[in-house]
């Protein structure tokens, strides 16, 4: 399990992550959400044991990560903008990881590109961004490491490749004790292979839940009452996210499980009414603007 | 993970990073060993050297040529190494990239600078060893050489090191290639630089500054500098002095940059990759480093151009430039934004407050250095450079070997300075701080320059250069010649024997030169020897009568490789020239006696230039007057004044005022007297009233020059 307590890095007067503590489980994927800026990167950079934390600490297995090779060695770190040595192939790479994670899996990284149907040989400068991203998830994967950190692993992989890459996640979550942490802004992406999600915003974290409870705290409520009064007696009784009017239709987005807020609702007696489950995007709208991130006056 | 570090798997790892660095220090090993062996030797075989000369010059080449070549090479591919190794700390996706894997920051910096070694030591060891089998196939091969060869790869491998932790040191406290470089530049340079500007204020504000050799300004410079420092060492090895304390010393100055780039890359802060500086205590440190002397170094240019006599105004105002320009664009390098340039005022305020706090500790002597002089129980030595003082005697820097043969060294000293011990008594001591403390001369007045080195403890150096009036220097020459050792040092050409003399000639009365004939040299030599055991120290401060030039040839010498001629034995010419006085009597006797002349005045001057110097209030300057003299009557009482400069050491009393001479022979004018250079100076006891009154108008400026200034 990684443990992340309490942890703040600013970068001169911006913090960057600002006291964030949450613990990502092994054999689930972690999806690691956020607004531009909210310190996802940050997070894992910190959580890969290359920066350390101002303040707090981050333990994989119960022990602290920087400066410590063993617990790095459970951690494979795949950054947004991967830097590769110009001159090196996908050979030689494996061969530089595999000299440093004592449980680098050589079969599995042939068995991985031929799946993927890459040139081992090909120098990787004359890759495309997104062959990149696929080079380093198989290099991730066969590094064997018990977490792999990803910052928007999913960005320039072609749909067909995100369904693999998912596909082997999940994969390897079925066979070993793996647990894939993906930062994205992509929350599509996100929505059909995230087990648990933490929501960054301004280097704080809002939430971090398992994505089936976020989903079944936060619903959409679209009702009609005859009365006014009834509206505002609605809004006191929920915990509202968000309220909106279009014509006599009232659409609230509030916390709670869909019988506590249906029984709400049908306290009211309202002339029409119905409860939508939320998406993964809709939930970070929601909560994003309860925490005050939303372009205003835009339009 | 140890084990992995130091494991062949990952050397090939980083071959493969960088397959071009271990090439290019191959290459350049080959040039720097095998191939300058075989030009060199190449060149020697056409030269005809004896075989014991080739193995002379064989063992100098390993000594001195392989010394520089393998150490300019050991250097760059230091450099090299070093930046492509760490490089990456400046590049965010290559942080990211090599911080991600499963090592500690020791463990990076132990593999990259493994790496590094080996890289540097394989392509070494196989160029010198190539270079050992070439020598032993023209039958240079001895026990000493393969001595000499591990010697020169350790010491070649400290110097790698050194510049190595240096480039790393300077990349892991930088966090962009900007100031990356200038801090390299910064790191090989500064402290010298820092010495140059503290000697310039010294000379400027210090009547008694000596240009430092050693001292704390000498250290700075020569000991604070990673390229100086290597510099010494060369030297010290060059010299034959490559014992344990060279190795220790390089050693030391290695481990200091190896721990100091080490805590500097463990504690780097990653996040402030693309900043100026990582370390946020290390930017003010900086600014104050570079803005307070190069506000110094600004403000003392001013100062001494030329600028018409408001040299002062001109110090401010370029010391104000100076810490207003380093403190922007240093500020604006800091924040990558020229905006920045007059950010932190308060920091620019403590910089001017510290330049002002140096010129004013310069200005006032805070630290008492013009009256300094170490207590008498803790000099240890006293030494003088007699350049100056001696007019124009010039006396050699050779002695003799233990097995007979001569070789170019400081006999008091036995090293090749030309500073000079004399042996210190209290009287030497008391003159010396009559000099400093009591009776100074200023800058600008008329003496004579006489360079002291107080030796005390632990080695420390302490020099000065007093500007001494004649009576001060005729004191300190008596004490001098009671020196019996610097007597026989002065006078060693007296013991060389005659196997080895050229000529012997005197410069005296006639002022043309006079050979002393072959047969009279013997006795004239004997002579000299008996007038130099009775002479008492008062004779040596004597207006001289003559002066003596003395010529060895062909002396036995130590072979020296510079030195060498082919197929010839090395030999060494010994000649300098010495006073003769008055007080050398049975000399002076023999000389009149058989012919030579003596000077005893100046005569059948047709006519005299007076230089007379007066100060010009508007720049502080001194202006010449010249002022000829054609009266007989005048010129008589000039004759009797006047000694030419040849034969003016520093303890004859005189005006300041010099006269170029013209004089009459067989009716034509010759112009000036050819061998004393036609200058002289009035002595102080016989000048006439004439001179000393026009002296006087030409200071109210009722007389000026009559004859045209060149």
């Amino acid at each position: 399990m990684i443990e992340i307590k309490e942890c703040r890095k600013s970068f001169g007067k911006v913090c960057a992550v600002d006291k964030v503590s949450l613990n990502i489980y092994n054999r689930e994927v972690f999806g690691l959400v956020g607004s531009n800026g909210a310190g996802k990167s940050t997070l894992l950079r910190i959580a890969a044991g290359i920066l350390k934390p101002d303040a707090g600490e981050v333990l994989v297995d119960k022990e602290p990560v920087y400066e410590n090779d063993k617990k790095k060695a459970a951690i494979f770190y795949i950054p947004d903008d991967c830097y590769v040595p110009l001159n090196y192939t996908p050979e030689d790479l494996m061969n530089f990881y595999s000299n440093y994670y004592p449980g680098f899996h050589k079969e599995k990284y042939h068995r991985l590109m031929k799946q993927f149907q890459m040139d081992g040989k090909r120098r990787i400068s004359t890759f495309s961004k997104g062959m990149k991203k696929q080079l380093m998830v198989i290099l991730g994967i066969s590094a064997n490491t018990r977490y792999l950190l990803g910052d928007e692993t999913f960005d320039g992989l072609d749909p067909v490749m995100r369904q693999a890459v998912k596909s082997i996640f999940a994969s390897e979550i079925m066979n070993r004790d793996f647990a894939p942490v993906i930062a994205s802004h992509n929350l599509r992406e996100l929505e059909d292979i995230c087990d648990h999600v933490g929501l960054l915003h301004k280097g704080g974290i809002l939430l971090s839940k398992e994505l089936e409870e976020m989903k079944s705290h936060i619903h959409k409520i679209q009702c009609v009452f005859s009365d006014k009064s009834k509206e505002y007696e609605l809004m006191r009784d929920l915990e509202v996210l968000k309220v909106s009017h279009q014509g006599s239709l009232l659409m609230v987005t509030a916390r709670g499980t869909k019988e506590e807020i249906l029984h709400i609702v049908e306290e009211k007696r309202p002339l029409f009414h119905e409860v939508i489950p939320l998406s993964l995007e809709e939930i970070f709208i929601s909560e994003t603007e309860v925490a005050g991130y939303e372009i205003q006056n835009l339009f | 993970m140890r084990s992995k570090i130091f494991s062949s798997k990952n050397i090939m790892t980083a071959f493969k990073s960088k397959p071009w660095l271990p090439l290019f220090i191959a290459v350049g090993f080959v040039l720097a060993f095998p191939v300058a062996e075989l030009v060199v030797l190449g060149q020697w075989q056409h030269l005809h050297y004896t075989a014991g000369q080739m193995e002379v010059l064989y063992e100098n080449l390993w000594r001195d040529g392989f010394v520089l070549t393998g150490m300019v090479m050991a250097m760059a591919a230091a450099f090299i190494n070093g930046a492509s190794s760490f490089w990456y700390l400046y590049s965010k996706r290559k942080v990211d990239f090599y911080h991600s894997l499963p090592l500690t920051r020791k463990q990076i910096f132990l593999q990259q600078a493994f790496a590094g070694v080996i890289f540097y030591v394989v392509p070494y060891v196989i160029m010198e060893f190539f270079a050992v089998c070439i020598g032993a196939s023209r039958g240079f091969f001895s026990l000493g050489l393969m001595g000499m060869a591990v010697k020169l790869m350790i010491f070649h491998l400290l110097d790698y090191f050194l510049i190595y932790f240096c480039t790393v040191l300077v990349l892991s406290m930088t966090g962009n290639i900007l100031m990356g470089i200038l801090c390299f530049f910064g790191i090989m340079f500064y402290f010298p630089a820092l010495s140059w500007i503290l000697n310039g204020y010294g000379e400027t504000f210090y009547s008694n500054y000596y240009y430092l050799q050693d001292g704390i300004l000498g250290a700075l410079c020569n000991y604070f500098s990673p390229l100086f420092v290597q510099d010494r060492f060369l030297e010290m090895y060059r010299d034959g002095e490559a014992g344990v304390f060279l190795f220790l010393g390089l050693l030391l100055v290695g481990v200091v940059f190896a721990v100091a780039a080490f805590l500097a890359f463990e504690k780097r802060p990653l996040e402030k990759t693309g900043h100026a500086l990582v370390y946020s205590w290390s930017e003010p440190v900086v600014r104050f480093m570079v803005v307070i002397p190069a506000g110094l170094g600004i403000g003392l240019f001013a100062y001494v151009a030329p600028t018409g006599g408001h040299g002062v105004v001109w110090a401010v105002a370029g010391a104000v430039f100076g810490i207003v320009m380093i403190h922007g664009i240093l500020e604006s390098f800091y924040h990558f934004d020229f905006r920045c340039f007059f950010c932190r005022k308060i920091h620019l305020i403590v910089s001017f407050v510290a330049v002002a706090a140096v010129v004013f500790i310069f200005k006032t002597d805070l630290t008492g250095y013009e009256t300094y002089i170490p207590d008498y129980e803790k000099i240890e030595s006293i030494a003088f450079e007699f350049y100056d003082v001696n007019g124009s005697e010039a006396i050699p820097y050779i002695c003799k070997t233990e097995d007979g043969k001569y070789e170019e060294k400081n006999a008091k000293e036995n090293d090749p300075g030309t500073f000079i011990i004399i042996e210190k008594t209290p009287e030497m001591y008391e003159i010396l701080t009559k000099i400093a403390r009591e009776e100074p001369l200023k800058k600008g007045e008329d003496g004579c320059y006489l360079p002291v080195r107080f030796e005390t403890g632990f080695g420390r150096k302490i020099y000065r250069q007093y500007t001494i009036d004649s009576s001060q220097c005729r004191a300190l020459m008596e004490e001098v010649h009671k020196d019996s050792d610097y007597i026989a040092w002065k006078y060693g050409f007296l013991d060389v024997g005659e196997n080895y003399k050229s000529s012997f000639t005197l410069t005296g009365g006639s002022a043309e030169v006079e050979i002393i004939k072959e047969n009279e040299e013997a006795e004239f030599l004997e002579n000299l020897r008996k007038d130099l055991k009775d002479a008492d120290s008062k004779t040596f401060t004597e207006l001289p009568c003559s002066q003596l030039y003395y010529d060895y040839g062909m002396l036995p010498s130590t072979e020296k490789p510079d030195q060498l001629i082919a197929g010839k034995e090395s030999k060494i010419s010994y000649n300098g020239s010495v006073y003769l006085y008055p007080g050398f009597k049975r000399t002076v006797a023999f000389l009149k006696e058989k012919g030579y002349s003596l000077f005893e005045g100046i005569a059948d001057l047709e006519y005299a230039d007076v230089y007379y110097t007066k100060e010009n209030k508007e720049d502080g300057m001194q202006d010449m007057v010249i002022v000829r003299y054609e009266e007989k009557q005048q010129l008589k009482e000039l004759e009797q004044a006047i000694v030419p400069q040849f034969f003016m050491p520093g303890w004859v009393e005189r005006e300041n005022i010099q006269v170029e001479m013209t004089y009459m022979a067989d009716g034509l004018s010759y112009g000036n007297y050819p061998v004393y250079g036609g200058m002289g100076y009035v002595l102080k006891e016989k000048v006439p009233d004439f001179i000393l009154e026009d002296s006087a108008k030409v200071q109210e400026g009722l007389l000026e020059s009559n004859i045209p200034l060149e």
